[in-house]
């Protein structure tokens, strides 16, 4: 009799064990599927003071006579996003273990240059011809786009930058997975992998 | 049961008794709540303060730095590079910071909102300077190479203190990866609430 008990009870324990184990990969499993990951998530703003260098080139006609090219420099401002695409963040689960897949970060939208720092007064000249060759409003918008186009070019390029905006989306995701997960931190573990 | 005025009205007491009760019940439980939320909210901020490496951020700070020819009588403001010695472009970098031990949360139970208060950044340290260029033309004297750099610092320090920009950009930043980040919490913690980050 008593070695009957002593069975019954082992038998009960290792199927409640069974049970309860099988429960929280469920939970888990279902918990997973509630993260809707949808938009860019912004993870990183950076703000830029950087130098221009622009060639003006010397105009064609009678008006434009002895002018000769000059460089302008100019100092700007401005700020850019970086992030990451949350639709291409993969979250699947293998028993109490998440697999999560972040995209690389690239940058968000366009850069946003302070267009006021490209007024005439805000240009440091080389040199004037006999004809001054003298800065327009033209000028200015062009100068203004080459900025434009140089911080974009700049920060896809930032590779410390796009990797700390990888990393703090992960600290993110990471949280969203505590909070859904629905379970205690010890019952299931998260394997990360970063797109390079 | 009786007392000197007669018998006690239990049809009057009880309901009272059960509706101050409820009241107490619905007062405490929203007390906590308002006080659970904020306390979760200070915990994690620790926590993603440390893992996005929040309390700095390091700026690209490039400038233009103008060597006087004679120092005594130099119009700093003109834009003619053949007005100065030389000109420079100098391209550096300022660490700016946050003290997020200063960070205040506040729980609008009215509104729902959880409001998150950023203090201000700080310029820290001296700025770096990372490579030089000569602006008119000619390479300059490898001997003057030091005093150019000397020149970028002091530019990039004076005109990063005077740049109106620079501070709220820096906590701008801070704000971006708060918001998202608890945007995000929010929704799973208690999506009924929002977060504003100030």
């Amino acid at each position: 009799m008593r070695r009957f008990i002593i069975l019954m009870v082992l038998f009960l324990s290792i199927f409640c064990l069974t049970g309860c184990r099988k429960d929280k990969e469920k939970v888990l499993a279902e918990n997973m599927k509630k993260i809707h990951l949808t938009g860019n998530l912004v993870t990183y703003q950076a703000y830029y003071h950087n130098v221009l260098e622009y060639d003006k080139k010397a105009g064609s006609g009678i008006t434009h006579l002895f002018e000769e090219d000059r460089k302008l420099f100019a100092e700007y401002t401005g700020t850019i996003k970086f992030g990451i695409n949350l639709s291409k963040v993969k979250i699947k689960t293998s028993g109490r273990e998440v697999n999560v897949f972040i995209p690389k970060a690239t940058v968000i939208g366009s850069p946003n240059v302070d267009k006021d720092d490209f007024i005439e007064e805000n240009f440091i000249e080389s040199r004037e011809g006999i004809n001054k060759n003298p800065i327009t409003a033209d000028d200015s918008a062009a100068a203004f786009d080459k900025a434009q186009a140089e911080m974009m070019e700049n920060a896809s390029k930032d590779e410390e930058l796009l990797s700390k905006a990888q990393e703090r989306a992960k600290v993110i995701i990471e949280e969203n997975i505590k909070q859904f997960s629905g379970l205690n931190q010890k019952d299931y573990s998260v394997n990360w992998e970063y797109e390079q | 049961m009786k007392n000197e005025n007669g018998p006690i009205n239990y049809k009057l007491w009880i309901p009272l008794l059960l509706i101050f009760i409820t009241l107490f019940v619905i007062f405490f439980t929203r007390l906590n709540k308002e006080g659970q939320i904020k306390m979760k909210v200070k915990s994690t901020l620790e926590k993603v303060v440390e893992k996005s490496d929040l309390e700095t951020v390091t700026i690209t700070y490039n400038v233009i730095a103008k060597k006087c020819k004679d120092e005594e009588n130099c119009d700093q403001k003109s834009n003619n590079i053949s007005d100065f010695q030389y000109v420079v472009s100098c391209k550096g970098s300022i660490v700016a910071g946050i003290d997020f031990q200063k960070i205040k949360v506040d729980v609008d139970e009215k509104d729902k909102k959880v409001i998150v208060k950023v203090p201000d950044a700080t310029i820290i340290d001296e700025p770096n300077i990372h490579s030089i260029k000569f602006l008119n033309g000619n390479e300059l004297s490898a001997s003057e190479l030091p005093n150019a750099r000397k020149l970028c610092q002091e530019t990039v320090k004076e005109k990063s203190e005077l740049d109106q920009k620079l501070i709220p950009a820096a906590k701008e930043q801070s704000r971006v990866v708060l918001e998202e980040f608890y945007n995000q919490w929010i929704k799973a913690y208690d999506s009924s609430y929002r977060v504003v980050i100030e």
